[in-house]
């Protein structure tokens, strides 16, 4: 347990170091954003644009309706005339506007189309390009960022922001963008009819668009967040309740189980109420202030003509004009409940891709081979030591000046209580993290000099816990050594003593290890895991504590092939277990010399 | 489009689907209203005969319209909670119900992942379906006709064309729907493919960076969203097919119905105000529809969730037996048993075995023997066995489940324990038990100390009990079990895949327990049955040897080998240092 929590406060002091970052303002969040999407600005203003023209044929499809009536009307239709100012639109034939008419309502079909084909292949290439970005950034700082107790929060968040995003892109930006360009026509539009008509609609859109949506996203999110937590807690414990179903029936604890699921739904129906009412208010506001804005105009425009600063044809196309424009910034009412979110989960994503990773990797040296210096290395490795190491953990110390020779060839066991730093040690041998005083060599290099990639050919690390894939049982195990031929995964699974295991499955090798669901047992995966470091065939071979979850039986299996297979191998073999030590050559007792 | 029986099963919920629609069809009135009034405010501008008279009536009538719609929107809202509120508690509290019906052995019949996602994502959109997508069905009918009605008056060419047009757009969704449905299914599954192979090199990035398979991953990711990307595509454009006919139509008709109503206007057929009614409300003879459009998929989901759903609730349980176990020691008897999960492959072939009341028996064998299936049949968990069972002399299938389970208690290797704190776990198996109760337990099972250390009973078990190791879950289960105090224990690899240290304690408490009651031990690891009073060894469904540890040692056979090769593994290291 100790081990473990001292693990977590690595994950957290990661995490930490992010947050103390300077806040940024929304602003530069969304520049940093946008920036990050560089190769797909022109189809994001392609979708803009497109967004803002069918808009357009939707409102002036009205608005021409008009034209042809104003146009009547001069034509003596209705047996009388009336003043016109603006004659621009009135001029065009009657004919042409209808036909235009026809054209622009088909227009909109087809532009809506384009619109939501851009938008959505931004989406999806935004997708893969923030993973790409976000895989390339946790690659430098992994292992340190992603070691311990948080992980599976980290990850959670990650995922969890990269879906916020998303939505950010392909359905915040160019909402946004549409609103205040066709807005801003609108405005001009009307403008040319009266300076007050156009004044009159600004204001409208701005109230619409972003006075009521601020309102009600400042007074809504706090509660749509309490919602949203709280049905997921609903959601979770129906799922607890469901997966628990065996016990419930077993103890007889159907009804209370049941009452109380009734009990959350009711709760959080309460919850849900008070939201729907707000979504309900705001609603009714918009549409309130939707009306009174056409009915404004109409007056407006009346008052006007009646000054004789306006023709007739200005009342009818800027009431038309008015009443049909409000979509676009109707569209953005729903956007401010998530902006804050989006723009938090933006903040964490921006400082994950430009944290420095605690570790420098080391890159080769230029010309050289990356696997040609493998063989160089084997026959004739010299082991490893840690020459009187310091390293602390903020300010706790965990290793005090601590030296230990591991020679070549050999199994060298560590012993020690959970606590003690043993597994520390494996990953400063490993360079996940660098010493604070002292020095750790491998094959008598110091390993802040050692290219990275030769490091890692030179070393194999097992893990307590073994990480599957969603893939073939092979290419689980060809992980270690990418591209590796169907005869060198069997030996090594035979060396890890798994392959008459495999065997039995029904597909045998080709057996994916997810159709095998839980049947796959910690012993059988902590052995696929050792096939692996097999494989890669590293002259040094790290385990940290690769029985401590193991029964006895399981344990004798593992340590039996470790010491049949792992021949001329240096192995480090750290466990809190005394039986586990007996395959050790040498076994060192590590105190718990923390001082805390 | 409509499920009947859904419908019926969520009765209440239809008084309130009918008042969401009748508060969208007041604030279409509404909206009618304000129209009209407009309109004749501006033929009487043109006219110049508007009197202050006919302003301040203007002006009276469009507060009202402005009333009225704010009161109807708000009105229209609640009412869409109050159809959709209780689906999703109604819907889940009777899947709970049906499997608590179905019992111990629900598996038999239903995958317990697909009770979990109807549970979760079917009851969603169904709720979906109620609040959003029946009212807006209704609405969207209501609607062209109600505009028709009203409008044939002013011009009946242009209300007869915008009417007819109207039917033009369900009938080019559905056309289009059908072909979208099938690329729909390798969409999704493409698209959860991806996130987890995202989600899962995540998690495994300590392995890939050991192993420098880091960049493989990220070009297999690459290629996968390039993949994902193309598929997706192909669908979208097949919805976006949908849409933009659906727009094309709506946007089509009001122009066709405007300039209908524009040319009536020009020959002087209908009135300024006329023409204008027709020109402003053109639009709303579709925009219902085409909202409806946009709810059709969630209906789609529904309705399939729904038939899901059904399915579930229409299952039949086992026949409930009614016979109550006696109180004291109880023993099982087997005769001849067989058993299948599928027709062609026969798990148990013939056993038949005895557990004696108050004897510690176990049951060995390889993985796939068959072991498992027995503490299933024992435990009410799997049925439909020929042969017999009895226990306490009564036969297996007329006891009353509830009582069996009183009875009967079974820990599995796996056995769950809820998100809550350890109190609440194990009060499960005794509502009323006192705090000193709790506490010998959890002193036996030895977790009494550690948990004093966190917050004691208090303490609060995550998910799945993420929060203990291994070990420490299973203790704890096991002092949940033995809270129960039943006659019957059955531990089926109670102690396996856990650390030595708990697999000894755990051994330990079950020696305790054999002594005072029945006992069956299941386990692959034959150093924990030494101790029992009879062993049984199956092989391929069969019973093949029996007998004490001694007398199965002294025989030489299977068992005997198979021990003695466990023996040198567990040894191994050990003779290597000797």
């Amino acid at each position: 347990m100790g081990k473990e929590k001292r693990n977590g406060q690595h994950g957290a002091g990661t995490e930490h170091s992010a947050a103390v970052q300077k806040r940024r303002s929304a602003l530069s969040i969304m520049g940093s954003l946008i920036g990050l999407v560089k190769p797909l600005l022109h189809i994001m203003a392609a979708a803009i644009i497109l967004g803002t023209a069918g808009y357009l044929c939707a409102i002036f499809l009205t608005i021409l309706a008009v034209q042809a009536i104003v146009h009547g009307l001069l034509a003596g239709a209705a047996g009388i005339t009336v003043p016109v100012k603006n004659m621009w639109l009135v001029s065009v034939p009657v004919n042409t506007i209808l036909t235009v008419m026809i054209v622009i309502a088909v227009l909109r079909g087809i532009l809506h189309y384009a619109e939501q084909y851009c938008n959505h292949f931004i989406a999806f290439k935004l997708l893969a390009i923030i993973r790409h970005k976000v895989f390339a950034a946790l690659r430098r700082l992994c292992p340190a960022k992603l070691e311990g107790r948080d992980k599976g929060n980290l990850i959670s968040i990650i995922t969890t922001d990269i879906e916020l995003l998303e939505v950010f892109y392909a359905h915040t930006i160019s909402p946004i963008a549409i609103a205040v360009l066709t807005s801003f026509i609108m405005v001009i539009f009307m403008g040319r009819y009266h300076v007050l008509a156009g004044l009159l609609a600004l204001a409208a859109y701005l109230v619409v668009g972003a006075a009521i949506p601020m309102w009600n996203g400042r007074r809504g999110s706090r509660r749509g967040m309490e919602f949203r937590t709280g049905f997921g807690e609903l959601n979770s414990f129906v799922l607890d309740s469901l997966r628990g179903l065996d016990e419930t029936i077993q103890y007889g604890q159907g009804k209370k189980r049941k009452e109380q699921m009734s009990q959350r739904s009711e709760d959080l129906a309460q919850m849900q109420e008070e939201l729907s009412r707000m979504e309900g208010s705001q609603r009714s506001f918009t549409n309130l202030v939707i009306l009174l804005a056409s009915f404004g105009m109409l007056a407006l425009t009346i008052g006007l003509y009646g000054k004789g600063d306006m023709g007739f044809e200005g009342i009818l196309t800027c009431t038309a004009a008015m009443m049909g424009s409000f979509g676009p910034v109707v569209a953005l009412s729903n956007l401010s409940n998530n902006l804050n979110q989006t723009l938090a989960s933006g903040e964490r994503v921006l400082s994950l891709l430009e944290e420095r990773p605690l570790v420098e990797e080391v890159p080769l040296p230029e010309g050289m081979e990356s696997r040609g210096s493998l063989a160089g290395t084997r026959a004739d490795f010299a082991g490893a030591r840690a020459d009187h190491v310091t390293f602390r953990y903020e300010e706790e110390i965990i290793l005090d000046d601590y030296s230990l020779k591991l020679e070549p060839g050999r199994i060298t066991g560590i012993h020690g209580a959970s606590g003690s730093g043993k597994s520390t040690l494996l990953k400063l041998l490993m360079r996940f993290w660098d010493v604070n005083d002292g020095n750790i060599w491998v094959n008598d290099e110091n390993v802040k000099t050692i290219p990275t990639k030769h490091m890692r050919n030179m070393e194999s690390y097992v893990t307590q816990e073994t990480h599957l894939f969603h893939d073939s049982i092979a290419n689980n195990i060809a992980i270690a050594k990418p591209g590796a031929e169907r005869k060198e995964i069997m030996e090594a699974a035979e060396k890890a003593s798994i392959h008459d295991f495999i065997m039995t499955l029904p597909k045998g090798y080709d057996t994916e290890v997810g159709e095998l669901g839980d049947t796959l047992s910690g012993g059988e995966k902590q052995r696929i895991g050792i096939a692996r470091a097999f494989l890669h065939d590293a002259p040094m071979i790290l385990m940290d504590e690769p029985t401590s979850n193991l029964d006895s039986l399981n344990e004798g299996i593992i340590l039996k092939s470790l010491k049949e297979s792992a021949e001329k191998k240096t192995v480090v073999l750290v466990s809190h277990r005394k039986s586990t030590m007996n395959v050790a050559d040498v076994v060192y007792e590590m105190e718990n010399e923390r001082i805390s | 489009m409509i499920k009947t029986r859904l419908v019926g099963l969520l009765s209440h919920a239809k008084k309130y689907i009918v008042y969401t629609i009748l508060w969208q069809w007041a604030a279409l009135l509404s909206q009618v209203l304000a129209v009209f009034s407009i309109a004749e405010l501006l033929e009487k501008t043109a006219y110049r005969t508007v009197t202050v008279q006919l302003a301040e009536r203007t002006v009276l009538l469009l507060a009202l319209a402005v009333v009225l719609r704010f009161f109807c929107d708000r009105m229209g809202a609640r009412a869409s909670y109050l159809a959709c509120v209780d689906v999703k508690r109604i819907l889940r509290e009777k899947i709970y119900e049906k499997m608590l019906k179905l019992g111990a052995s629900y598996r038999d019949q239903v995958s317990s992942s697909e009770v979990v996602q109807v549970s979760t994502e079917g009851v969603e959109q169904l709720e979906t379906y109620f609040g959003k997508y029946l009212p807006q069905l209704f609405y969207s009918l209501i609607a062209p006709v109600t505009l028709f009605v009203i409008l044939c008056r002013v011009s009946m060419k242009a209300s007869v064309i915008l009417l007819v047009c109207v039917p033009l757009i369900p009938i080019s969704i559905v056309a289009v729907q059908k072909i979208a449905k099938k690329l729909l299914n390798r969409y999704w599954s493409s698209y959860t493919k991806l996130g987890d192979s995202f989600l899962e090199n995540l998690q495994g990035l300590t392995t890939l960076k050991i192993y420098q398979a880091d960049q493989q991953k990220a070009d297999e990711m690459d290629a996968e969203a390039q993949n994902f990307r193309k598929i997706t595509m192909k669908v979208l454009t097949m919805q976006l097919n949908s849409t933009s006919v659906m727009d094309i139509v709506a946007y089509g008709g009001a122009a066709v119905g405007m300039a209908a109503a524009v040319s009536e206007f020009l020959k002087g057929n209908i009135a300024i105000s006329g023409t204008l009614c027709i020109v402003l409300l053109a639009s709303e003879f579709f925009l219902p529809l085409r909202l409806l459009g946009s709810f059709f998929h969630i209906a789609m989901n529904g309705m399939a969730a729904s038939d899901k759903i059904f399915r579930i609730l229409d299952l039949k349980g086992p026949e409930e037996g009614t016979q109550l176990l006696p109180d004291g020691p109880l023993d099982f008897s087997l005769e001849d048993v067989h058993f299948s999960y599928e027709t062609d492959r026969e798990i148990l072939k013939g056993v038949s075995l005895d557990l004696p009341a108050g004897s510690f028996v176990s049951l060995v064998g390889e993985s796939g023997c068959g072991k498992s299936t027995i503490a299933g049949l024992l435990s009410a968990r799997n049925h439909g066995f020929s042969g017999k069972i009895t226990i306490g002399g009564i036969l297996l299938s007329e006891v009353k489940e509830t009582d069996l389970m009183k009875h009967v208690v079974l820990v599995r290797h796996n056995s769950y324990l809820f998100k809550g704190t350890v109190e609440e776990n194990l009060r499960m198996a005794k509502p009323d038990a006192s705090k000193e109760e709790m506490n010998a337990v959890l002193e036996k099972v030895n977790l009494l100390g550690f948990l004093k250390t966190q917050e004691g009973l208090q303490t609060k078990l995550l998910e799945k009990a993420g929060n203990l190791s291994g070990g420490q879950c299973q203790r704890l289960v096991i002092a949940r079990a033995l809270l129960q105090n039943a006659p019957v224990y059955i531990f089926d690899e109670a102690t396996s895949n856990i650390d030595v240290e708990s697999e000894e304690m755990i051994m330990d408490v079950i020696h305790e327990i054999a002594r005072t009651k029945t006992v069956l031990l299941i386990s692959h690891r034959l150093a924990n049955v030494v101790k029992s009073d009879r062993i049984y060894f199956l092989k391929d469904g069969e019973i093949r040897e029996s007998g004490t540890h001694e007398e199965l040692m002294k025989a030489g056979g299977a068992y005997s080998r198979l021990y003695d090769s466990q023996m040198a593994l567990e040894n191994y290291g050990k003779e290597g240092i000797a």
